[in-house]
């Protein structure tokens, strides 16, 4: 992940950590190809820069729950979501929730 | 990631949520996984009742077996997983498209696992004047003619660019070309009207209003014990996709508020903007 650099300045939960785990899920759910075109960043949207499939949302959300534990609920989270929000996901969407959730 | 193992194969699922309903959610053929009910309608559900969804033999992340893609490889499958995940109860079972057909399989030749069933453009072919071989046939071109033209399919090609639509569209050619699949279904047998007839769960089933087999809902409308039909106006066969809201709130309705005891004969599905009548 050469596109991540953390200093000392930045806040604990400035959301770095969380990023970083988020890219090696996606990772181990899509391939290393997917870090060959892309950089990974907050503004990255799973559907329109990632092309993610949509069964790869799935096992990467499911990935993440089992990572995170009880402190997440995606069911609830993508639950309260309609089909548009959740195909113009972008990933700082997902890091502050999870951030939220586990602050 | 979950899989469980079924008659011999691995199948990718998601099982969320509890309650006192366990509903199983089928998704269609192909360009389909579980992704679609995941993304629309179960986690919705999954903050009510026991939610299970899966990919079908061949489809998502699920095996891909060079053979067994007839209607009733399906119905065993879904028998398969429900006895691995030791369900002991019977489920609500949701299916869209083809998977409509595997539901009502599913009911017709295991009628205690199936609570009710909700049908979304359920392509069930009826063998009604005999003609066994004649309606075999159109039974199988009408499923291959579903997933090799509809304007689903178009559309999902056209919005995938890249990387996803190289995936998908491999995956397709792949489950289409290199598998048994097309043949099975072309030799799966129609439903008679007489089995029909004693599947007799209460059953909900959902159309689009410019449905190119919207007539197969009147067609079980008129045929199943205690079914009720919803037609949706203005949406086609991508009821599901195109009035989201609508149909989680018939499928919600159905199951959390008691839609299967109305089919004794209570007053139709009341949702707005939906037509509806009971049959039966």
């Amino acid at each position: 992940m050469n596109d991540i650099h953390t200093t000392a300045s930045d806040p604990p939960t400035a959301g770095v950590s969380t990023l970083d785990v988020l890219a090696a899920v996606l990772v181990e759910v899509v391939g290393d190809d997917l870090l060959v075109d892309t950089e990974i960043t907050l503004d990255t949207s799973f559907n329109d820069d990632l092309e993610l499939e949509s069964i790869e949302f799935v096992a990467l959300s499911e990935k993440l729950q089992v990572h995170f534990g009880d402190r997440v609920d995606f069911v609830s989270w993508i639950g309260d979501m309609e089909l548009e929000e959740i195909i113009g996901l972008k990933v700082g969407q997902l890091v502050s929730y999870i951030d939220e959730c586990t602050r | 990631m979950p899989k469980v193992r079924a008659g011999g194969y691995d199948f990718f699922y998601q099982r969320m949520g509890q309650g006192e309903s366990t509903v199983v959610f089928i998704h269609g053929l192909v360009m389909d996984n579980l992704s679609s009910w995941w993304y629309t309608v179960a986690n919705q559900m999954a903050k009510h009742a026991d939610v299970i969804c899966y990919d079908l033999r061949g489809h998502g992340l699920s095996d891909r077996p060079e053979s067994g893609y007839q209607i009733s490889d399906a119905v065993e499958d879904l028998k398969n997983i429900l006895a691995a995940l030791d369900l002991r109860r019977p489920v609500h079972i949701v299916g869209n498209s083809y998977g409509g057909v595997v539901g009502l399989a599913t009911a017709s030749t295991y009628r205690d696992l199936v609570e009710s069933l909700v049908l979304i453009e359920a392509h069930a072919a009826v063998d009604e004047h005999s003609e066994r071989k004649r309606n075999q046939l159109v039974h199988g071109l009408d499923l291959a003619g579903l997933l090799l033209t509809s304007d689903e399919l178009a559309r999902w090609l056209e919005d995938a660019a890249g990387r996803k639509m190289n995936r998908m569209a491999r995956s397709a050619r792949t489950l289409i070309y290199d598998t048994t699949m097309v043949d099975d279904l072309r030799d799966s047998r129609p439903f008679t009207p007489t089995e029909l007839k004693a599947i007799d769960c209460p059953t909900l089933l959902i159309y689009g209003e410019n449905s190119d087999i919207a007539d197969r809902g009147e067609l079980l409308v008129n045929t199943l014990p205690r079914a009720r039909l919803c037609v949706i106006p203005g949406v086609d066969h991508s009821v599901l996709m195109e009035a989201t809201r609508s149909v989680r709130d018939l499928i919600t309705g159905w199951i959390l508020n008691g839609g299967p005891a109305s089919t004794n004969g209570g007053p139709g599905v009341n949702t707005a903007g939906v037509q509806s009548g009971s049959g039966g």
